[in-house]
């Protein structure tokens, strides 16, 4: 009972740390951000671009939110999910000077 | 006379023309309620150069975010000594709207302002040692500050410029820019990937060593990159680089999928690290690569509204 309850614990970590999911692709020179979070009602994505405007992310369904930005320039990004920030896991970071991250593109990431 | 007069007033006027503008359209807008001493401050820091939409921008911006006067002064004071010190006052405006963003208490906005622009002077003295082009420093500095913003520490950094300078001594000036620049770019990818400050120092170390140029720089830049994504310990994967290096392995070889692999082991990737269990599947995509890597998380710290 007791290795079934730690079985079903591990499971269940497991499977909310995949929960979400932070990946892009380059298409036409347009660089595709893409933010896994299902059960979310809104995703912003604030960027070094345009002085941290928030720019709403769209519903591509099964809670994958999508954004589009210019992919041959270098800037450093952060989401607001449902009003809170997020700072998903990314390839490349950098500190905040607040105590947290950001998430950092570079065009060379999108040449690989 | 009365000609002299014509032309004194002329002068004047035309002295004082950029004044009465930058009073017109700092009067203009921003609320009529503005403190005199914010407005004043605000027309000082545009005298000195920087851009006079944006300080406009910026003092309506604190406004309506309710910066407090004091708050509003201090800022202004950071853009007056970033200015005075020939420093890029962007990245310190930058700072602000980012904390904006992420609903940053209003003094820890201002903190973290003064911790740009400390970093850029320690950038800068970094710099003015590596290059005495004024243009060229301008962008040493930059790269310097943000390796340090991706986790380089200012002694290592001091190193690196050190060797830079070191290999310098005799060379042409041109290739010697690139060099540093693009030496500058591959410390900051590697710190920006997760490589703790020494082991970039390490691979640089060895790579100049071996003569590289600012072309094998690139390539080395690419090779980490090709490495580190399909590993999970990017300080190890450095230090392999560095071990490989020295023992003459080409960058080409470096840049080989698998290579780390196959020869040199990565017999001390312990498990257990900081780092995500990246795969650089680019999770179904063509050309996606940016998957999970270094630990995420909701952004801590800074004191939230």
């Amino acid at each position: 009972m007791i290795r079934y309850f730690l079985f079903l614990s591990v499971f269940f970590i497991f499977t909310m740390g995949c929960a979400t999911h932070h990946y892009y692709d380059v298409k036409n020179e347009e660089l595709h951000i893409y933010l896994k979070k299902p059960k979310t009602k809104e995703v912003y994505l604030l960027c070094s671009l345009d002085e941290y405007k928030p720019r709403p992310a769209i519903n591509t369904g099964s809670g994958v939110w999508e954004s589009v930005l210019p992919s041959d320039m270098e800037f450093n990004y952060f989401f607001l999910v449902d009003g809170e920030v997020f700072i998903p896991a990314c390839e490349m970071k950098e500190k905040d000077d607040f105590g947290s991250e950001n998430c950092v593109y570079i065009p060379l990431m999108g040449n690989q | 006379m009365g000609f002299i007069k014509k032309i004194s007033l002329i002068l004047v006027f035309i002295f004082f023309l950029p004044a009465i503008l930058i009073a017109d359209e700092l009067d203009n807008e921003l609320p009529k309620d503005t403190p005199l001493q914010i407005k004043e401050k605000a027309r000082q820091v545009i005298s000195l150069g920087v851009e006079n939409q944006g300080i406009v921008k910026m003092t309506q911006t604190m406004l309506q975010n309710r910066f407090s006067k004091q708050q509003m002064l201090e800022a202004y004071e950071i853009l007056i000594d970033a200015k005075m010190s020939n420093l890029p006052e962007e990245p310190i405006i930058n700072k602000m709207y980012e904390g904006i963003g992420k609903r940053v208490q209003n003094q820890n906005i201002i903190m973290a302002m003064e911790k740009v622009h400390a970093r850029y002077k320690t950038a800068n003295n970094i710099a003015q040692h590596m290059s005495s082009d004024r243009d060229q420093s301008r962008i040493l500095t930059r790269h310097i500050a943000e390796c340090m913003t991706a986790g380089m520490t200012g002694k290592d950094m001091d190193r690196i410029g050190e060797m830079l300078q070191t290999r310098s001594e005799g060379q042409s000036g041109k290739g010697t820019a690139e060099l540093s620049e693009q030496t500058l770019k591959t410390v900051k990818t590697m710190a920006r990937m997760g490589v703790k400050s020494e082991f970039a120092v390490g691979i640089v170390d060895e790579a100049l060593k071996k003569g590289y140029e600012s072309n094998k720089m690139i390539r080395l830049e690419k090779a980490f990159i090709v490495q580190a994504r399909a590993r999970s310990n990017p300080s190890e994967v450095a230090r392999l680089f560095a071990q490989n290096i020295k023992a003459g392995v080409s960058v080409d070889d470096l840049s080989r999928p698998g290579f780390l692999n196959s020869n040199n082991g990565m017999r001390n990737n312990s498990p257990g690290n900081n780092f995500g269990d990246f795969n650089g599947s680019g999770q179904g995509t063509s050309r996606g690569s940016g998957g999970a890597g270094r630990s995420g998380g909701t952004g801590g710290g800074g004191g939230k509204r």
